[in-house]
This record gives C-alpha cells, sequence and structure tokens, in this order.
C-alpha cells in the first residue's frame, strides 16, 4: 500500500469549532460553570432530571442492545443473515426494508425499478413476513423496524403474524421508526401530506398503548436529521421539537400523557465531534425531563426520561480508504456509550459503497463487543459527567434547544414550520455551509482532503444479484393470483371507510393484511382518502 | 445577443431521497453563475429527459444514492442520444462504485462525482461540460428539431437571448398571471390549474420565472419539483426563467417567449412571478387575467390596505383557506376591494376550489376553442 500524506492540512481550525461550528475553548473551567448546580442540572442517574441517565444503575446492570441494522434481496435471504446475527451474539433484530417498501410500493410498480432489494428487504404481503422472520420466536426477540411512511401497515403485518403464530400481543417487543416528521425536513420518505401523516402516528400510539405493552410504536428520530448536513444542535432541537408535536398529537387525540409516554423513544445520529456527542445525548435526556414534567404534566417518571437508540453516521464514513472507516465508527460507538445510549448500531466500512458484506457487519459488531467487554467504560455511569467542558457543552446545546422551540412556535409549530419548509432550510444551509468548509480545508477528512493514497485499496463489497426484482415480482404475481380477491378487496374499501370518518385505522390494517393485502394496496387505498404529498418546498 | 449562463438540470431518479448532496451541489453551481432546474424527487428517466429537452439544458445532473443508478443512467443517455442533434451531456453523482462508474462513463456519461468531491472541481468540471455542449450545439443549429418540443424549446432560448420587443396584442392564447409572496403556495395552485385545465382539454404552457442573482448571474429555479403530476402529458410544457439581468419580477424575454407558446397554439399560457410585493403590478398589465395569492396568517393582511398589485389583480384568491383566520382575511379584502371584484378561497393542497377558480378564469376567454 502506497501510504505517502500527500497533501498535509494546512492549519488546526478543527481544534476551535466542532463540526457544528460551535466555538471551543481551549480550556473550560469553574467560571463556566457559574450557575451550576449538580442537584438540579445533573441529579443522580436513574432521577430527574436524567441527565446521566435514565437508569441508576446504566451497563453495569444491562448492556445497551447490540442491534444491527440488516434487511436486503428476499425475505428468505434476509431471513439467513438475522439468524446469522443472532448466532453472533446480537441481541436484538434491526429491520431494513427497501425503498419500494419504504415508499408504500409493491416491487412491480413502475417506480420500483432497479430499486427491489437493493437497500434493504423486499416486503409485498403478509407472506413476504411471515419467510422474513421464519424460525423466530416473536414473542422472545425484540425486532426493531425502520419504516416510516408505511409503519402503520407494516405494524399491523406484525401483529398479523404474532396472531398467526400464536405469539400473545402483549409479548411482543420492539419499535417502529414511524417518525414521519424527520421524513419532511430530512429523508424524504413521505407518502401522504402532513397532517394525516400525523394522525397515522397518532393511530399507532393509541393501538400500542392498548394491545402493545411493551413495544415502543414510535422512534423520534435525529439520525436523518443530521445525515441531512444539521448541526449537532438542530438535531436535538428537531427531534425534541418533533417529539413535542407527537405528544400534543396524541393528547389532542384523547390520550392520557402518562399512558403513552413512557413508550416513546428515541433515536440520535453519532457523529465525529466527540465531546459534543456526548453533551448532545446528556442534553437531550434534561431538556426532555423538563419538556414532559413542566410543559406536558407527566407524572411517572418514566415518562420524563428519554431512552435511545444510536447508530454511527453513515456520512462521515468514505469511500477512499474504507479500513479508515472501522477506526472512526469506533470513536463514535464509544461517544454514545459514554453518552449513556439503550442501544446501538454501529456501521459496516463498507456502508459508503453497498450494504454491508457479513464479514463487515461481524466487524462492526465486534466492536461493540470490545467497547462493551475490554474497555471498562461500563463500569462507572456516566463518567463524564462533571467535567468542566462536558457540562459547559451540555448546558450550551440545551440552551440551543429552547432558542429553537421558540423560533418553531413563532412561525406557527411544529406543522406549520414543516409545510412551510422551515425545517428544511435551516438543514440545507448548514449542509452547504459545512460543504463550503470543507472545500476550504476547514475541517480535515483523513484520506479525503488530506492523508490522501494514490492508489486506492478496493474492499469486497455485497453485490445484489439481479434476479432478486424478477423473483420477488413473481411471487407477488402469484399471491395475487392465489388469494381471496373478493376478500382483500372488501379489506381495503373498509379500510377507505375507516380513514374517511377518521376512525383508528389500525384495525382495519390488521385485517387487510391477513387477507394478503399488499403494501402498496394498502397504502393507495390511504391516499385515497389522506391524498398524496408532492414533495413541498425544496429549498 | 446576451449570452447565456449554463443552464443545468438536477434531479433524483427513482424512490431515493436522500438529497443533501444535489441541494448542495445546486446552490454552488448557481453561485458559480448557472442556472439550475431542480426537478425534485421521485423522477423517471423518462420524466428528467423530457425535463432537460424542455428546458433547453446544457448539462443533466442525477443523483442516486440507491444502488439503482445502472438500471436507470442507461435508459435515459439512450433517449438522450435519441434526439438526434447532439445529446445533452449525463452527469452521475452519489454512490457509484468505482467499478460501476467505468462502464457508465464508457457508456457516454460525461462525467461521475462521488461525495468527497470537492464542490470546487464538481463546478469546475460541470462548467466546462455546459460550455462545451453550448458550443456544439451552435454549431448544429442548422440540424431541423426533431419534434415540436425541442423546436419549442430552442425558441424559447433564442427568445431569452434576443429579448427582442413584443406586443401583447392580438394573442391567441388566455395569458395568466400568477403572483405574491415567496410561499404562498403559487406552484401548488398552478400544479391544480393544470389538472383542472387537462382535464377540459385545453393545451397549457407555464412559464416559471425565479430570481437571478445580480451578483453571479446564477440562479435556482425549483418550481417544477411542484408541478409533477402531469409530468408525463403531451399537452402540457413547462418551462423555468431566471430574470436575467431584469430587476423586479419578470424577465425581460417573457412576452416574447408568451408569444412563442401562442405561436405553437397553446390555449392557456400562466406565468409565475417570482414572489412579489405591493409595487410589482406588471404581470397585471402584460396577462388578460391575474390572480394575486395571499395567504392568512402570513402578514399578507396588512397588504390589504396598501396600494399596488391588489388594485390591479383581476382575481384576489386567498389561498390555504383552511386554516385560521382565512375568514379574517377573506372579510378585509372584502371591505378594501368593494362589493364587485373577484375574491376566492381555495386550499390548493387539498384541491379545493380549485375548479371554481378556474371556471372564474376561463371566463375571461374572449375567444374560447
Amino acid at each position: 500500500m502506497a501510504a505517502t500524506p500527500v497533501e498535509p492540512p494546512t492549519g488546526n481550525a478543527n481544534s476551535r469549532r466542532t463540526i457544528s461550528g460551535r466555538p471551543v475553548k481551549p480550556v473550560y473551567g469553574p467560571a463556566d460553570l457559574a450557575d451550576f448546580d449538580p442537584d438540579r442540572a445533573l441529579g443522580e442517574p436513574g432521577e430527574f432530571p436524567f441527565t446521566r441517565g435514565p437508569h441508576r444503575e446504566m451497563y453495569r446492570k444491562q448492556l445497551w442492545t447490540m442491534r444491527q441494522f440488516a434487511g436486503f434481496g428476499t425475505p428468505a435471504q434476509t431471513n439467513e443473515r438475522f439468524h446469522y446475527l443472532l448466532g453472533q451474539g446480537q441481541m436484538g433484530l434491526s429491520t431494513a426494508f427497501d425503498l419500494p417498501t419504504l415508499m408504500g410500493r409493491d416491487s412491480d410498480d413502475p417506480l420500483s425499478r432497479g430499486e427491489v432489494g437493493r437497500c434493504g428487504v423486499a416486503i409485498d404481503s403478509l407472506a413476504d413476513f411471515e419467510r422474513l422472520f421464519q424460525g423466530i420466536d416473536l414473542g422472545e426477540i425484540s425486532v426493531s423496524m425502520t419504516i416510516n411512511a408505511p409503519a402503520a401497515v407494516l405494524l399491523a403485518f406484525y401483529v398479523a403474524l404474532a396472531d398467526k403464530t400464536g405469539v400473545p400481543r402483549d409479548r411482543l417487543r420492539g419499535t417502529c421508526q414511524n417518525d414521519i416528521l424527520k421524513e419532511f425536513h430530512a429523508q424524504n420518505e413521505f407518502v401522504f401530506p402532513p397532517r394525516p401523516s400525523l394522525k397515522l402516528v397518532v393511530d399507532t400510539i393509541e393501538f400500542a398503548t392498548e394491545e402493545l405493552p411493551q413495544y415502543n410504536p414510535v422512534s423520534i428520530s435525529g439520525y436523518h436529521i443530521r445525515e441531512a448536513g444539521s448541526t449537532a444542535g438542530q438535531e436535538l432541537a428537531f427531534t425534541l421539537a418533533d417529539g413535542i408535536a407527537y405528544v400534543e398529537a396524541a393528547i389532542e387525540a384523547g390520550s392520557k400523557v402518562d399512558d403513552f409516554a413512557p413508550r416513546l423513544s428515541f433515536f440520535f445520529n453519532c457523529h465525529n465531534d466527540f465531546l459534543e456527542e456526548i453533551a448532545k445525548y446528556r442534553a437531550a435526556r434534561r431538556v426532555w425531563a423538563k419538556l414532559m414534567r413542566d410543559r406536558f404534566e407527566a407524572r411517572d417518571p418514566r415518562s420524563h426520561w428519554l431512552r435511545f437508540h444510536a447508530q454511527t453516521a453513515g456520512c462521515t464514513l468514505w469511500g477512499t480508504q474504507p479500513m479508515v472507516n472501522v477506526v472512526r465508527v469506533a470513536y463514535q460507538a464509544l461517544a454514545a456509550v459514554l453518552g449513556g445510549c439503550q442501544s446501538l448500531h454501529t456501521n459496516s466500512m463498507d456502508e459508503t459503497l453497498a450494504l454491508p458484506t457479513e464479514a463487515a457487519a461481524t466487524l462492526a459488531l465486534r466492536t461493540q463487543q470490545v467497547l462493551a467487554h475490554e474497555t471498562g467504560v461500563t463500569s462507572t455511569v456516566d463518567p463524564l459527567g462533571g467535567s468542566y467542558a462536558i457540562e459547559a457543552l451540555t448546558n450550551e446545546l440545551e440552551a440551543e434547544a429552547w432558542d429553537y422551540f421558540d423560533r418553531i412556535e413563532q412561525v406557527g409549530g411544529v406543522l406549520a414550520a414543516t409545510e412551510s419548509g422551515f425545517f428544511r432550510r435551516e438543514i440545507a444551509d448548514a449542509a452547504f455551509r459545512y460543504s463550503q468548509e470543507m472545500d476550504r480545508n476547514e475541517h480535515i477528512v483523513v484520506g479525503v482532503n488530506a492523508y490522501r493514497e494514490q492508489a486506492g485499496t478496493p474492499i469486497e463489497t455485497l453485490k445484489i444479484d439481479p434476479s432478486v426484482e424478477t423473483e420477488q415480482i413473481e411471487s407477488l404475481a402469484r399471491l395475487r393470483a392465489e388469494r381471496d380477491a373478493a376478500a382483500a378487496s372488501a379489506a381495503l374499501d373498509a379500510l377507505r371507510h375507516a380513514a374517511a370518518k377518521g376512525a383508528n385505522v389500525m384495525p382495519a390494517l390488521i385485517d387487510a393484511a391477513r387477507v394478503h393485502c399488499t403494501v402498496g394496496e394498502t397504502v393507495a387505498a390511504l391516499a385515497d382518502v389522506y391524498g398524496r404529498f408532492d414533495g413541498g418546498v425544496a429549498w | 445577443m446576451n449570452p447565456q449562463p449554463p443552464r443545468i438540470l438536477l434531479a433524483k431518479v427513482g424512490l431515493d431521497g436522500h438529497d443533501r448532496g444535489i441541494k448542495v451541489v445546486a446552490r454552488a453551481l448557481r453561485d458559480a453563475g448557472m442556472e439550475v432546474i431542480y426537478t425534485g424527487l421521485w423522477q423517471t428517466p423518462e420524466s428528467v429527459v423530457r425535463a432537460a429537452r424542455d428546458e433547453d439544458a446544457d448539462v443533466v445532473g442525477v443523483s442516486m444514492l440507491s444502488a439503482a443508478h445502472m438500471t436507470l443512467v442507461m435508459p435515459m443517455l439512450e433517449a438522450l442520444r435519441a434526439d438526434g442533434g447532439p445529446p445533452i451531456p449525463l452527469i452521475v453523482g452519489g454512490i457509484v462504485p468505482q467499478e460501476d462508474a467505468k462502464v457508465l462513463l464508457e457508456h457516454g456519461v460525461a462525467a461521475v462525482f462521488a461525495p468527497e468531491s470537492l464542490l470546487a472541481s464538481v463546478t469546475a468540471e460541470v462548467a466546462k461540460i455546459a460550455k462545451a455542449h453550448q458550443k456544439r450545439a451552435a454549431g448544429d443549429a442548422s440540424n431541423e428539431p426533431r419534434d415540436w418540443r425541442l423546436a419549442l424549446s430552442q425558441q424559447l432560448s433564442a427568445a431569452e437571448r434576443g429579448a427582442p420587443e413584443a406586443s401583447a396584442a392580438n394573442h391567441r392564447a388566455l395569458w395568466v398571471g400568477v403572483t405574491g409572496s415567496p410561499g404562498v403556495g403559487k406552484s401548488t395552485l398552478i400544479n391544480r390549474l393544470i389538472a383542472e385545465l387537462r382535464a377540459r382539454h385545453l393545451r397549457v404552457g407555464v412559464l416559471a420565472v425565479d430570481p437571478s442573482s445580480p451578483v453571479t448571474g446564477g440562479a435556482l429555479l425549483g418550481d417544477r419539483a411542484r408541478m409533477r403530476e402531469s409530468a408525463q402529458d403531451p399537452g402540457l410544457f413547462v418551462r423555468s426563467v431566471a430574470t436575467r439581468d431584469q430587476p423586479g419580477v419578470l424577465s425581460k424575454a417573457v412576452p416574447a417567449m408568451l408569444r412563442c407558446l401562442d405561436e405553437r397554439e397553446f390555449d392557456v399560457a400562466i406565468v409565475e412571478t417570482v414572489g412579489a410585493g405591493q409595487a410589482d403590478y406588471e404581470i397585471c398589465r402584460l396577462t388578460d387575467v391575474s390572480l394575486l395569492l395571499l395567504m392568512p396568517g402570513a402578514g399578507d393582511e396588512l397588504q390589504v390596505e396598501k396600494a399596488g398589485v391588489i388594485e390591479l389583480a383581476d382575481i384576489v384568491v386567498i389561498n390555504k383557506a383552511d386554516r385560521p383566520d382565512a375568514d379574517t382575511l377573506f372579510a378585509q379584502c372584502r371591505e378594501a376591494l368593494g362589493p364587485d371584484r373577484n375574491i376566492v378561497k381555495v386550499a390548493a393542497i387539498r384541491n379545493e376550489s380549485v375548479a371554481e377558480l378556474t371556471e372564474l378564469i376561463l371566463a375571461r376567454r374572449t375567444n374560447p376553442g
């Protein structure tokens, strides 16, 4: 390997500002924490305001869940990867769906061309779900599903599968991402307009509150906001603002805050700037606790705590010198653990090039296992608590969040701000700023704008067989031919009816799943009532 | 003849919604003095090629991060070549493994950019590719365009470059102007109007005007992104227009461009202005029917009392009528403008009352059929 530093970095701007542009002092001291009252600002771990963690003993009692996102190709192929990962010591499953499924389209939809099974597993109907979870006891293993616009449909599949296999609904554990607001801000996987989209989320929260006591019906996500180019402060503020919107909507629909709030979960990005990231998680817990207690008057302490999944930042991985990504991921994962995450996905080094190979996915899992068992950081709760720098940064991030909440309020609240493109503009501005700074070498990225190698070091990547698309389309055609067409059509009519009268659509969705209505058909039936969203404002 | 800034059409193809990169590149190209037309999400190879032709783009750029690039790029290359003249160069950005990039380049893709490409090198390369294409296309001017859309597209460009004097007298089509503050929903309303007009079998041309930077000459033209419903419709032609060196809300070339639409026998020609203020009433003078869009809760209440475009607009449209305070705004307008003025409430995003508005607009046709 020719490893010569081609262009050594100029300047040391990195040492003066965080990656989000936050000025950083050379030294922090007591003066930076002038009004700091540890009792009020931190409390004990497991106690209000939960800055130090949601649980008293944290990882001494229970490690975070090592939950690697996986899915590709056909349901059978992903099932095989699931069994492999469980065999390697993974503790929960996390399902990646392909783009057609994420967008509520069937594999044979013209817009699905070229995308079936590429970025995740292709799911068209309950039959695919049965194959996906074959040999996995849904009463034992917690399963997370990364899906948003059609989340209610896939959750209905999950419940229908549990019913069919005899797993009681109250034993289902897991999480559905089901956070549609950040799709409008950042990831663009929306189908319906914002308001009916929010109604669907509320339906799933209500349903889970009644039927799935161990299930997290929504994972309020900053991950994608950050990937779209936001700063750490924006990620924190916008995620919690979305959380506020869900709580308000559920309360408005008639739920009591303490009935559903304990099951809300969060999902944050884990980016490069080590101290800022740790401070972000701590600030998130403190702000959420205050919001829940003071604004929403939640009484149950479990409503106050913020539990979160973290994923290392995909946008920090680079295709040049991909092995270096292993190092980035390890540091990011350490920040998530020092920040007190409840579950963690570590990216594979090849994820910027393709879906991970088995070897790369295993190495990513091993990274977490080393962290958990060899580094010793799990022995002490919130070990950085009380550090001048960490506490000062935590305070700053908290202040930034409250400032943003005010600004969002001024433009009419989260929904109005979503519709007017406020979040999108803020994020796009930050992304553009960052790209320009990188162009000017103000951020040094190893192997990209410094320490480049002349010859690339290619690694093996996973190839998805193009026959997956044909195979999936054929099996969908068979399903359509073999199912009870009249029952399917009646179920879709009943669903339209339920949606039109504003009822909770979950029961109708489960009925539709049972008679093998497809994802595309079910979403289209909802779109008949809700309309489709055209994408709104771009900038 | 004025020099034409490079026109770059950027599109997200397929279902992939990752648009961080393409939006950053769009801004960088704008800042480098180019006119950037952004189609928005969920384009098909066919819709991108059509948009590139209608917009007379010098470069088409597509961004893909979902590994569908091989499936989606090849048909675009083929369709671009089918035009006969020098094909519009196609560039690809996103996550494209090296061996795939090699194949794409061999098949005629002009450049492949990776996430680690520096903005400065992307803009320089795109400018070079655009300039080379402009030169080739100019050298090829003797060739008769293959179909009327291409011919119209080139005529519109010529009108933009030359900005000949054109009068509004004796035109065939109904010229409709749509103006209002930024964010009031002009493009979304036009999208709905297009659907209504096409349902009545009327051929519709749209000129969507956005501002050019007075400093760099670059522009971000994003209105197309919201006019997607009828993207494959032969009776619809959408063209994005930058104001270029014209201060105000219209390009100097708009009258001449409307003339071009007229010659192609469009029934209705819609002009969307830059987000406008009260002083921008030129659109009311130019068009047969002018619509001023207002919305509740955005400070438009203050505008009602002021002199300017509100005095001249033929129809005052209160958009987002499902919001609170729409009735108050309506009452304010009624009081200020008197009982005879057309004031209508619509909710464009929900398609409410758009049919009624369409009828009101079409009632202004002096030459129906």
